[in-house]
């Protein structure tokens, strides 16, 4: 009884310590602004400039030394809107995201502002090249040396247009203030800001200024070519779905080799993604005609939109959200509209033409639904509070009474999304997406016409809302695929976009008959050296391209060696290939467990006794080199590692008023909270993974085998303890066995759960509308005596192995360690994001190369913080028998309710017999 | 004079052979095969029964020490054997008999409508791993399909773990091998029943035959006997080598070994363990045990049915 109180209390004193502190006063959105920018007054023309006449170098170091900040002053001449530029480099040995807030006179004048991303722009490392076999290769994607420009702009793409500040007459600061990241300005321009005329406007501009349109004139820009482009995975891709695609010298690419003939294919998809082409030889001042041949098969429901600027500027307001509608195949879409060409005005010699994605077309309907979409979640989880998630359809649970503000609001939403349906048919004809909106907005007006039938509703609604997110995420759709660009006069002829049937049979055909001589499963390069060596490869077919290319580019001609790189999909692929003699010299992305399977069977070579072993090591934490040592050696060098994080919905924690538990003690105080709120906690499958109970047995200091790694500890106190407390957390405070983590997570009703940490490449691939409102953090710690917490989290660790079969085994140790090396590590999961987007972000074991990916500052912290307490089980011969028993034991105290210590002794024998028998058949002593 | 016997049966033996040459060429291919993907790993296996082999390391012979572990110490054997039993006891002569009355009904109805059906009974055991529905059906999350439905209900309070918790794993798997019992052998028997010849029921209800069970026990089934065989020699085998829906569906191993079966301790044995000589002993005992079983099914099929 004391005992309860006592906990009672506890729980009570860590709820009151754990409300959120005082919140700040919220900072006005740049769309509160935006109406009183509009209508203030218009300023006239001008355009001031601060050239900083310093090094690229020594700006870097003012930014040091004056405390992450820079400031300019700027004399202006009258009150008003003006847009903010800055002429800027990114070093090259800097990483991660580059983020500045701008500050007006000491202080930011709204929101967005605080968030001013520069990007890096990139360049072709040279041309593209052929292989051995005759299939192009992409030249690498570097970051472009040279200064650029822009405009302070919104990150998310829905305020494409520069950002408006508001200055007042006399001698006003502009200051940047270091968010992230490394950045040198050159020079900052305050300009006011750019009104656009129409095209019919411009058009006699133009004829005023004696230009006209030429006649004779035709130019073809390849463009998966670009001069400059703002992201590497602009690079140029493949296409085989035409033989009337063109190369980037412009033949036709029927060949049935890889020809690397267009720009996008997917890639060309983020709102902010720019391309840009110089226009070399233009013989003279005049207008042009602009066309693509462009495929846009992304998108049926919307159109997709780019922007054009001609020699840095938009020349006229048609040029801010050109559209493409959709189409099956390549079409000639020539720049204008039903009435005829825009013609664009270009300078004789050279001009640039830079092409832009845009979400112009589609913001307006997208921020709303979104602002609905929030309103949405917010009630769903209000519902949830009084009637969980799974209510009973007969029970009145007096919803207007306890929440008369939610079902009022029901009939609002529905309203404004009756408006967004019809603007968006307005705009675009019906599509799915209007039907979706349409189906949510009738629900919700039905159930806040009768509150009654809300219970009844509350699961489909919680689905409605996931599909209305998928909705937002579809009209977010911008990609692309562009073949060529072409600037013609009046009487050029365009060619002929797509291919005749002929044509067509005869490309299949070839195509058809190649692949019965093709190894898709392939990707050597061909290459001929002194040396070579076989790797295969487990994993993905990206994976491996980018692989290839890095061996390309930087491995084999550095060392002399040819690699022949094979995918491989099943690891009993490797055991079968190494039975028959057959097997490869290295092998990647191999388990841990296998990895030691091998090693016990001594198949594979010992790594650390090799003179640069150290060296090469040094970056691997320990946790991931634990699991790949045994039998008297490490067998392995650590490729990728992963381990569990905390992952929280800051939102509704912050709704709760709880705060993010540090230890197991503040876990059980908050359970209650959560369960009243019909949420749950989510702990690791344990019917999948004994994640929880190895980390809760290490944090309380105990371990699963003896020293000697002979036998397994399950009668140990601290063991019994353990899993009588994993059990209890799945019993007791019945946190749920299986779930679906994404669906659970997003929907709200698990705020918190420890799941492992490429999670996140989930959550940004199935919800990326939520990326602001959750985050992650070290797991749950248990406190030591001294009151220092111990968070100790276990790791999955692949590997790369050499086998004893190799011939070249001394080339083979130069390419892992090439692999595992923090450089190549940090280019791959680079390239790999630049391929997949974030979902491809790669859980690299090497330290130094995590600091490489693209983590931003929030995730990378709380990551590193987390490796600082890993683990990693031994991997030893039968200790798959240890998981097994494992399970069984929780599975049988959670099932029958029974005690864990009888259950653990006797199954201690069991494994035991099998460890030792393992040990006595595979000889080692 | 043994000796004498000995080669002039030889020589005879060669005779025939040489007279018989054709008939060998043109049976020499199927059995060049046959004992090489059939026969010759069976002695193999046979063989490495009796040895400690990791595969990745030359084997060592070890005598009967397999045999001995496996039927004297392994507890977990005789769960798998118990498991295996009941499932063949349980689906082999259920799916039998399902699969009979199926075809016999379908053969029923007019011919279109016989086949559309026939394709709707077979799909389930054609289209690969389509049985991983009853995963998602009964996924042990709460909003599992029928957890959802249940709890919905108020039949039950929480989630039940349906392919965790070991009293419900079994009688899960049976059910989903009846569901997908109306395999080859369904086929068979539609085939066989279609065979049959209307002239028989004709000079049967001339016999005195007076209902249809009289002309299915008198008529039907003894003309579609070799089917029938076939038919519960597959059922026998298949039930015997129950592992892919186990292992899918409850993992390999399953909670506390509840789902476990022979084929699936092989496997155990063979890939997780790295034991191919234990393995094969399992293989060996599991190849006598189906023999013996079919042995026993034809037997009981030729005296019934006459």
């Amino acid at each position: 009884m004391l005992k309860r109180c006592a906990l009672l209390l506890l729980a009570a004193m860590l709820i009151v310590c754990s409300l959120p502190n005082v919140k700040t006063v919220a900072m006005a959105s740049y769309d509160d602004l935006l109406y009183k920018y509009q209508s203030s007054e218009e300023v006239g023309y001008a355009e001031y400039s601060k050239d900083l006449d310093v090094s690229a170098e020594r700006q870097e170091i003012m930014f040091e030394a004056n405390g992450n900040e820079a400031q300019w002053k700027f004399d202006i001449q009258q009150s008003g809107v003006y847009q903010i530029g800055f002429t800027y480099k990114i070093p090259s040995n800097s990483n991660g995201e580059v983020v500045r807030s701008i500050l007006i006179n000491g202080k930011v004048p709204f929101l967005e502002a605080k968030r001013i991303i520069f990007e890096r722009s990139f360049i072709d490392n040279g041309e593209i090249t052929l292989d051995n076999l005759g299939n192009d290769i992409l030249p690498m994607q570097i970051p472009s040396d040279k200064p650029c420009f822009k405009w302070a702009n919104g990150a998310d793409g829905y305020y494409s247009a520069p950002y408006m500040f508001y200055l007042e007459k006399g001698i006003n600061t502009v200051s940047l203030s270091k968010v992230s990241g490394e950045l040198a300005v050159k020079e900052i321009t305050v300009k006011s800001v750019d009104k656009l005329s129409d095209y019919k406007q411009a058009l006699s501009q133009y004829k005023e200024q004696k230009l006209s349109e030429v006649e004779d004139f035709s130019l073809c820009l390849q463009a998966e070519t670009p001069s400059l482009k703002s992201s590497s995975t602009l690079s140029a891709v493949s296409d085989r779905t035409s033989p009337r695609l063109m190369d980037h010298k412009g033949e036709f690419t029927d060949s049935i080799n890889t020809r690397l003939n267009i720009l996008g294919g997917g890639r060309f998809s983020a709102s902010g993604m720019w391309v840009e082409y110089n226009i070399d030889n233009i013989p003279q001042d005049g207008l042009y005609r602009l066309s693509f041949k462009a495929k846009q098969d992304a998108t049926k429901a919307t159109t997709v939109a780019r922007k054009i600027y001609i020699n840095g500027t938009l020349p006229y307001k048609q040029a801010e959200c050109f559209e493409f509608g959709y189409s099956s195949d390549y079409e000639n879409v020539v720049f204008g509209d039903a009435s005829g060409a825009y013609l664009v005005p270009l300078k004789k010699g050279r001009n640039t033409l830079r092409i832009e994605s845009t979400l112009t077309a589609v913001a307006p309907y997208c921020s709303a639904l979104e602002n609905e979409l929030q309103a949405l979640g917010s009630i769903y989880r209000k519902f949830i509070t009084v009637m969980g998630t799974n209510p009973d359809a007969n029970r009145d649970y007096d919803i207007q009474k306890k929440l008369p503000q939610e079902v009022k609001s029901l009939t609002d939403i529905s309203m404004q999304l009756f408006n967004i349906k019809d603007a968006l048919q307005e705009k675009f004809g019906s599509s799915n997406y209007t039907s979706i909106i349409n189906t949510i907005a009738l629900q919700l007006e039905r159930m806040g016409n009768d509150p009654y039938i809300i219970p009844k509703n509350v699961q489909s609604l919680n689905s409605n809302i996931s599909s209305l997110g998928g909705v937002v995420n579809s009209l977010q759709e911008t990609d692309l695929d562009l073949d060529y660009i072409v600037i013609s006069g009046s009487n050029t002829e365009l060619p002929r976009a797509q291919a005749n049937i002929i044509e067509r049979i005869g490309f299949t055909f070839k195509n058809f008959i190649y692949s019965f001589s093709m190894d898709y499963n392939d990707l050597s390069s061909g290459d001929e050296y002194e040396s070579s060596i076989e790797v295969w490869f487990l994993g993905g077919r990206e994976q491996a391209q980018v692989l290839k290319e890095l061996v390309t580019s930087s491995f084999s001609e550095t060392n002399k060696t040819s690699v022949t790189l094979k995918l491989v999909s099943v690891n009993n692929t490797l055991l079968q290939a190494t039975l028959a003699g057959r097997g490869p010299d290295v092998a990647l992305g191999i388990t841990a467990a296998d990895v030691m399977n091998y090693a016990y069977r001594k198949t594979l070579v010992e790594l650390s006794s090799n003179g640069d072993f150290k060296a090469a090591a040094m970056a691997f934490p320990n946790a991931a080199l634990t699991t790949l040592t045994g039998n008297g050696g490490v067998y392995g060098l650590p490729q990728t590692m992963s381990y569990p994080m905390l992952f929280y919905r800051a939102d509704i924690l912050d709704e709760l008023k709880i705060s993010v538990p540090k230890t197991w003690e503040e876990v059980y105080g908050i359970l209650p909270i959560l369960a009243q709120n019909n949420m749950t906690f989510g702990l690791p499958m344990p019917a999948t993974t004994n994640t929880s109970f190895m980390s809760l047995l290490y944090q309380q200091g105990g371990s699963i085998y003896t020293d000697d790694l002979r036998q397994a500890k399950f009668y140990d106190e601290t063991t019994i303890r353990v899993m009588r407390q994993w059990v209890k957390l799945h019993s007791s405070y019945a946190l749920p066995i299986s779930y679906d983590f994404v669906n659970r997570f997003a929907a709200g009703s698990m705020p918190l759960a420890i799941v492992d940490y490429s999670m996140y490449n989930n959550m940004c691939l199935y919800a990326p509308q939520m990326e602001n409102q959750w985050s992650f953090t070290v797991i749950p710690g248990t406190e030591n005596e001294d009151g220092t917490i111990n968070h100790a989290a276990s790791v999955t660790v692949t590997a790369a192995i050499i086998f004893n079969s190799s011939n070249s085994q001394k080339a083979a140790w130069e390419f892992i360690k090439w692999w595992t090396s923090s450089e190549i590590q940090g280019v791959y999961g680079n390239n790999l994001e630049n391929l997949l987007g974030k979902a491809g972000r790669y859980a690299t074991a090497n330290s130094q190369a995590l600091e490489k990916l693209p983590w931003s500052q929030r995730f990378y912290d709380n990551l590193m913080a987390q490796r600082e307490y890993t683990f990693g089980v031994p991997e030893v011969p039968g200790g798959y028998y240890t998981n097994r028993y494992l399970v069984n034991a929780f599975m049988e105290s959670y099932s029958n309710g029974t005690d864990s210590r009888e259950t653990l002794y006797e199954y201690n024998i069991t494994v035991n017999e099998e460890l030792s028998y393992q040990r006595e058949v595979l000889e080692l002593e | 004079m043994k000796t004498k016997i000995g080669n002039e049966y030889f020589l005879n033996l060669k005779r025939r052979i040489y007279q018989n040459r054709i008939a060998y060429l043109l049976a020499a291919p199927f059995f060049l095969l046959f004992f090489l993907v059939t026969v010759i790993p069976v002695l193999m296996s046979f063989y490495y029964g009796f040895t400690y082999y990791n595969m990745l390391t030359a084997e060592k012979f070890v005598g009967l020490k397999n045999y001995v572990k496996l039927l004297l110490y392994d507890d977990i054997f005789v769960t798998s054997l118990k498991n295996t039993v009941v499932f063949a006891v349980i689906t082999g002569p259920a799916g039998y008999i399902i699969s009979l009355l199926v075809a016999w009904l379908i053969n029923e109805l007019p011919a279109k409508l016989r086949s559309v059906l026939v394709l709707v009974f077979y799909a389930p055991s054609i289209s690969g791993n389509v049985y991983l529905v009853w995963k998602l059906l009964f996924s042990s999350d709460s909003y599992g399909y029928i957890n959802g439905i249940l709890l919905k209900l108020n039949i039950i309070s929480s989630p039940i773990l349906w392919f965790e918790d070991p009293q419900y794993i079994l009688p899960l798997l049976i059910a989903v091998q009846l569901w997908l019992s109306l395999g080859t052998g369904f086929l068979s028997f539609v085939a066989g029943l279609q065979g049959v010849d209307n002239a028989l029921y004709e000079a049967a209800a001339i016999d005195g035959v007076k209902n249809r069970w009289q002309e299915l026990w008198y008529v039907t089934l003894p003309t579609i006997k070799p089917q029938m065989i076939f038919g519960a020699v597959l059922a026998i085998t298949n039930a015997f080598a129950v592992s892919e829906i186990s292992s899918s569906l409850a993992g390999n191993p399953s909670v506390q070994y509840a789902g476990h079966t022979i084929v699936l301790h092989m496997q155990d044995y063979g890939t997780v363990r790295y034991d191919m000589g234990y393995a094969s002993a399992i293989a060996t005992v599991l190849f006598l045990l189906t023999v013996g079983c079919n042995k026993l099914i034809n037997i009981v099929l030729t005296k019934t049915i006459k």
